[in-house]
């Protein structure tokens, strides 16, 4: 076959693909589309193979490129998608990473109570591990008698912190998860750092008699926040893991799996930690709100979620087995 | 690697070609981008900061949304490209060539704080040099390439030389690379020509008192289907 009489025979179902690659398909062009983008693959294998001109292969190889791109698309997002995702697929994706997750829990509660166990024998630890201004900051904060104690604070600065705890806990939490790339130890130093942090600020407060006050303030949000950051941590180590254990898989094969499998739990995680940023700014530092009622509250959210992650979407699990 | 195409199988059976883009348009699409985001969050803060209080944490939103979500939503909305890959040409498409999906950008985007340790984007540029696809951690984990979107500039004609036949058949790699070079050689000084014609001794050698570089256009002619004048009739 000859260049010359190939383009003269091809070149108007060229054109008429280039035309329905601008806009909309509509009913017929949606019919139309997969009949000519096959055409023109053949099309496009008949100039390779003959060697015709590079730049007729050139355009070839965009036009099926354009088309491959139009007819091949991700399924659209929804709002019935998003109430599955709730109620089955991050559930039931954080089940299924189970080892990881207790893994995760062990690093972080374990590291705090050994923290904290720690400095119940040496209280002078504490400096060891934060600097001595913040040590003061704290206790300051959590003092009944102190000036900063709960002072009512407005609506305004409520909502810069908020903003802070958006910023400052997702942030933690999606670069636990990223760093969980390199052998799963950026996420597992994230989780134990954290785990480190509670403890020591749990057991120094407790010393100096402070405890309940935490614990008024963090029982609230700390199911969302603590139970958040601790498995997106366990979604960085899957990362990490894939790449050490890749089973049967190759080592890229099997990170890009580890991958899929581990963003519901990130999704998850993101919505958990705003949730959290919203009780922990309007909620917990709330002057209003009765200490008991606080701690009613927060340790039954403590059951929602132990709930939530033990039983959601196993009606459908079910099923579907 | 001799190139930085990629073929990917469609399911309609033929082979499409990425132009694969490396680490220094994709350094600069992300400088482009870094620009863009700090104007963004600069024109925000003039009237959030005359809000006061509640005005600074929506500063802090804003700083955190741009920050890892600034190249997702480009990329969903707009085929792939963020600012700085439309000014420098780039698009991120999936390994088979179809468009991002939600997961793959936000994976990407989100193993972005992985690609910029141990600072400045090392491990990035490490990943990038040590894989075939000039992937970063991100594109690896995400299923991920980055590829050119505007079509290869422009190739000139040929130079013509009179057509001689090929001494020994030639694989089609090798065919490929003598079209290539009779493109290319017009943009190339006289002696950086010969130079790169030494490397095909085998064929220069057996045509021994024509000069190099005639020989390879003769051939490459040749392979295009050019026939000496006199025999035109005969090849089909």
């Amino acid at each position: 076959m000859k260049q010359e009489s190939f383009v003269r025979e091809r070149e108007p179902r060229w054109q008429e693909l280039e035309a329905r690659l601008g806009g909309k398909l509509g009913v017929e062009g949606a019919e139309k589309l997969p009949v000519l983008l096959r055409a023109v693959s053949h099309d496009l294998a008949v100039a390779r193979e003959h060697r015709f001109d590079a730049p007729l292969v050139e355009r070839l190889n965009r036009l099926v490129l354009a088309a491959h791109h139009k007819l091949y698309r991700a399924p659209v997002a929804s709002w019935r998608r998003w109430w599955e995702f709730w109620t089955f697929d991050f559930p039931r994706a954080v089940r299924e990473e189970w080892r990881l997750v207790v893994l995760s829990h062990v690093l972080f509660y374990g590291s705090a109570l050994a923290v904290g166990w720690w400095l119940l024998k040496e209280p002078e630890g504490i400096f060891t591990i934060l600097p001595p201004g913040h040590v003061r900051t704290m206790e300051r904060m959590y003092d009944p008698n102190g000036p900063h104690f709960l002072k009512p604070r407005s609506f305004d600065s409520d909502t810069v912190m908020f903003g802070f705890y958006i910023y400052n806990n997702i942030s933690i939490a999606f670069r636990a998860f990223a760093s969980g790339i390199f052998a799963g130890i950026g996420a597992g130093v994230s989780v134990f750092y954290n785990g480190v942090f509670l403890g020591a600020v749990a057991a120094h407060l407790g010393r100096l008699g402070f405890g309940m006050n935490l614990l008024q303030f963090v029982i609230g949000h700390g199911s969302l926040e603590l139970t958040a950051l601790v498995m997106s941590g366990a979604a960085g180590m899957r990362l990490g893991w894939s790449v050490v254990a890749p089973g049967r898989y190759s080592r890229a094969h099997a990170l890009r799996r580890a991958a899929r499998k581990a963003v519901p739990i990130v999704y998850g995680c993101a919505g958990m930690l705003l949730a959290a940023a919203a009780v922990e700014a309007y909620w917990s530092s709330s002057l209003f709100i009765d200490r008991n009622i606080k701690l009613a509250v927060g340790a039954l959210g403590w059951l929602c979620i132990a709930a939530y992650f033990l039983l959601g979407g196993r009606e459908r699990e079910a099923r579907a087995s | 690697m001799i190139d930085t195409l990629a073929a990917v199988e469609t399911p309609e059976g033929v082979d499409m070609t990425l132009r694969l883009a490396g680490p220094g348009p994709r350094l600069l699409a992300w400088l482009l981008d870094l620009a863009v985001r700090s104007i963004i969050i600069v024109i925000a803060a003039i009237p959030l900061g005359m809000m006061g209080q509640a005005g600074q944490g929506l500063i802090l939103i804003t700083i955190f949304a741009l920050e890892w979500f600034y190249p997702v939503v480009w990329e969903l909305t707009y085929k792939g490209q963020t600012p700085g890959k439309v000014a420098l040409g780039l698009r991120v498409v999936r390994d088979d060539g179809t468009p991002l999906d939600l997961a793959s950008s936000v994976l990407r985007n989100l193993l972005r704080a992985a690609d910029f340790l141990p600072f400045l984007n090392v491990a990035a540029l490490v990943s990038m040099v040590s894989n075939r696809h000039f992937k970063r951690l991100g594109d690896l984990a995400a299923g991920t390439v980055v590829v050119y979107d505007r079509p290869a500039r422009e190739r000139r004609p040929p130079r013509r030389a009179d057509p001689i036949p090929p001494p020994f058949p030639l694989s089609l790699d090798e065919q490929r690379a003598l079209m290539a070079f009779a493109r290319r050689v017009g943009t190339l000084s006289a002696d950086r020509g010969h130079e790169l014609a030494g490397l095909a001794e085998p064929l220069w050698r057996a045509y021994p008192q024509r000069d190099r570089v005639e020989t390879l256009l003769g051939i490459a002619a040749w392979l295009e289907g050019a026939r000496p004048s006199q025999s035109m009739g005969r090849v089909g």
